[in-house]
C-alpha cells in the first residue's frame, strides 16, 4: 500500500484521535500531519507485524500523547465583564443545559462536550472503541496496556460519560 | 450498579462475554428491569458517540497528504561497497555516540543532559562495545532494513531482549505506585551492580554501567546500543575520501554530502551484535536521555519529543527483532576522529 492509499485510508480517523485528544481545530490538525510524516518515515520498515490500522494508531497515540503532555489540557480560557476586563480565568463548566432544543445535533454536541471533558485515559480508549470501532485487541495493543485493563477502563470510561451526560 | 456488573454489561454489549457469562448477564437481565434499562443507555450511548465521529469531518487542509521536502529522498539508505565501507571504517572518521538502551517499560524520567569529557581522537576511551562494532566485521553487524521483503532476510534473527518482571508489573500500575516501584528497584539495583541501575534511571548510574562493561559482562536485562555518528552540520569541504569513511559509517547507505549519519548498533548479553541501524543524519549531546518506544518493530515515539532535532530521524525507523515496549537511552560518550 502506498503512502498515499495509507494516508486516504487514516486521514479521517487519525484526526479525529487528534481533535478529540488536543481538544483545538488547529492543534489537530497539525499533529495530524506530524503523525503522517513519522507513518511517512515508517512505512518501509512496517513489516505487516500487526495490523497497519493498529501501527498507524500506535504512531498517532504515542505522538498525541507526548504532545498532550507537553502542552497541557485546559478548558477554554474567557474574560471576565469590565472591571476584571484584565483578569482571565477558566470558564466553568457549562453542563447540560435546560433550555438548550434536544434536536439530534444538539444531543451530538453535547455528547461530544461530555466526552472532551472525561480524562485522558477515559477519553481515548472510549474514542477507539466507541468512536472508531476498535476491537479490544487491537486498543490493547495500540495503547500497549493489557486487554483485562481495557475491559475495566472502558466500563468506567462509559459509566463517567453517562454520569457527564446526567449531569 | 458495582463495578463488576458494570463491566459484564460493557463487555456484553461488545459481545465479549464467553458463553457462560453471557448465560450469566441474560438471566440477570430478565430478571433486573434495572440492568436492561441500564445495558439500554449504554447502547444508547455508544451508538451516540459513534455518530459524533460520523460527523466529523477533517479540514480541507488535510485534503492532500503532507509533502514534506525529503519525501522525495529515499527513505532507504544506499549500499555502500564492502571494499569503501572497510577504508571508510580504516579512516575511523566520524563522531562515535554510545547509546545504552535498557530494556525497562517505564515511564521516562527526563534529566538535564550531563556533559561527559571524552577526549576526540582516543579510541581507548571508547566503550568496548562501541569500539568493538567499529570494526566488526559486516556480517555480524548485518544491518536491518527498511525494505518490507527480499532484504529483509540479510537482517540477522536477533534475540528479543527479556523483559525485566518488574518494569510489566509497573505497567499496571498508577504512576504514584510506578514512583515508589522504581524506588524500590533502584535500591535493589544497587546490590547488583551499577550495570543494572542504568535501567533505574540515574545518568552517574548509567555512566558506572558503561564503565564497567569494560570488565563485566553486560547484565542480561540490557541491551547496549551502540552508535556511530557524524555531525549533522560537517562542511561540503571535506575531503572526498573522509567522505567515504562518512558514508561507510552510515553502511547499508550512504549519506549525502555535507549530512551526517548515525549508526545503531543493538547488542546482546555478550556484547554480540544483534542488529544495526542507520540513520540518514543525527548527533546528540553527550548525556542526554531519551526514552524509545518501539512499536510493532518499528520506532514510534521518543521521549523528550525530539522534534526538530536531527534525533527525529529515529521515528519510523525499523527495529525488527526487538520487542515492543520502551527503552530508555542514554549518550554516554563520543569519540570522533579529526
Amino acid at each position: 500500500m502506498t503512502f498515499d492509499e495509507v494516508y486516504e485510508r487514516f486521514r479521517r480517523p487519525v484526526w479525529r484521535l487528534a481533535r478529540r485528544l488536543t481538544g483545538s481545530e488547529e492543534d489537530a490538525r497539525d499533529a495530524t500531519q506530524e503523525i503522517f510524516l513519522r507513518v511517512w518515515r515508517g512505512l518501509d520498515g512496517f513489516r505487516g507485524e500487526a495490523k497497519l490500522s493498529t501501527w498507524v494508531f500506535q504512531i498517532a497515540w504515542n505522538y498525541l500523547r507526548l504532545h498532550h503532555r507537553r502542552a497541557g489540557r485546559r478548558p477554554p480560557l474567557v474574560a471576565v465583564a469590565d472591571d476584571e476586563a484584565l483578569v482571565v480565568e477558566r470558564a466553568p463548566d457549562p453542563g447540560p443545559d435546560p433550555e438548550r432544543h434536544a434536536t439530534a445535533a444538539d444531543l451530538l454536541d453535547r455528547v461530544e462536550e461530555a466526552i472532551d471533558r472525561l480524562p485522558e485515559q477515559f477519553r481515548v480508549i472510549l474514542w477507539l472503541r466507541d468512536g472508531e470501532g476498535r476491537s479490544y485487541e487491537e486498543v490493547a495493543e495500540v495503547l500497549d496496556i493489557p486487554i483485562g485493563t481495557v475491559r475495566s477502563r472502558l466500563s468506567r470510561a462509559r459509566q463517567a460519560l453517562k454520569q457527564e451526560l446526567e449531569g | 450498579m458495582d463495578e463488576g456488573t458494570a463491566e459484564l454489561l460493557s463487555r456484553y454489549l461488545d459481545g465479549d462475554l464467553d458463553a457462560a457469562e453471557t448465560r450469566l448477564i441474560e438471566a440477570r437481565l430478565a430478571a433486573e428491569p434495572d440492568l436492561r434499562a441500564e445495558l439500554a443507555a449504554l447502547r444508547r450511548l455508544q451508538l451516540q458517540v459513534r455518530s459524533v465521529a460520523d460527523r466529523m469531518m477533517p479540514p480541507a487542509a488535510l485534503d492532500a497528504p503532507p509533502r514534506p521536502a525529503d519525501r522525495s529522498a529515499p527513505r532507504t539508505p544506499r549500499r555502500v561497497p564492502p571494499a569503501v565501507r572497510w577504508l571508510g571504517l580504516a579512516a575511523g572518521v566520524a563522531l562515535a555516540v554510545t547509546v545504552v538502551v535498557e530494556v525497562a517499560r517505564r515511564p521516562p524520567q527526563v534529566r538535564a543532559p550531563t556533559t561527559v569529557t571524552t577526549p576526540r581522537g582516543a579510541p581507548a576511551a571508547t566503550p568496548p562495545l562501541a569500539a568493538a562494532a567499529a570494526h566488526a566485521p559486516a556480517p555480524a553487524a548485518a544491518p536491518l532494513r527498511a525494505d518490507k521483503a527480499g532484504e529483509a532476510d540479510a537482517a540477522p534473527p536477533a534475540e528479543p531482549a527479556p523483559a525485566a518482571p518488574a518494569s510489566a508489573r509497573r505497567r499496571l500500575q498508577s504512576p504514584e505506585q510506578q514512583e515508589l516501584s522504581i524506588a524500590a528497584e533502584q535500591q535493589s539495583t544497587a546490590a547488583t551492580g551499577r550495570a543494572q541501575a542504568a535501567a533505574s534511571g540515574t545518568l552517574a548510574d548509567a555512566e558506572g554501567a558503561l564503565e564497567d562493561r569494560a570488565g563485566t559482562p553486560i547484565p542480561s536485562n540490557t541491551v547496549a546500543a551502540v552508535a556511530a555518528a557524524s555531525k549533522r552540520e560537517r562542511a561540503e569541504t571535506v575531503a572526498s575520501d573522509e567522505e567515504a569513511a562518512f558514508n561507510a559509517l552510515a553502511e547499508p547507505g550512504a549519506a549525502p554530502p555535507g549530512a551526517g549519519a548515525l549508526r545503531l548498533e543493538l547488542a546482546g548479553e555478550d556484547g554480540s551484535v544483534l542488529g544495526a541501524l542507520a540513520l540518514p543524519a543525527a548527533s546528540a549531546d553527550i548525556g542526554s536521555r531519551f526514552v524509545v518506544t518501539v512499536a510493532a518493530g518499528v520506532i514510534v515515539a521518543l521521549e523528550p519529543d525530539a522534534a526538530g532535532s536531527a534525533l527525529d530521524e529515529l521515528i519510523g525507523q525499523p527495529l525488527a527483532g526487538l520487542p515492543d515496549g520502551r527503552y530508555v537511552g542514554v549518550v554516554v560518550g563520543n569519540a570522533a576522529v579529526d
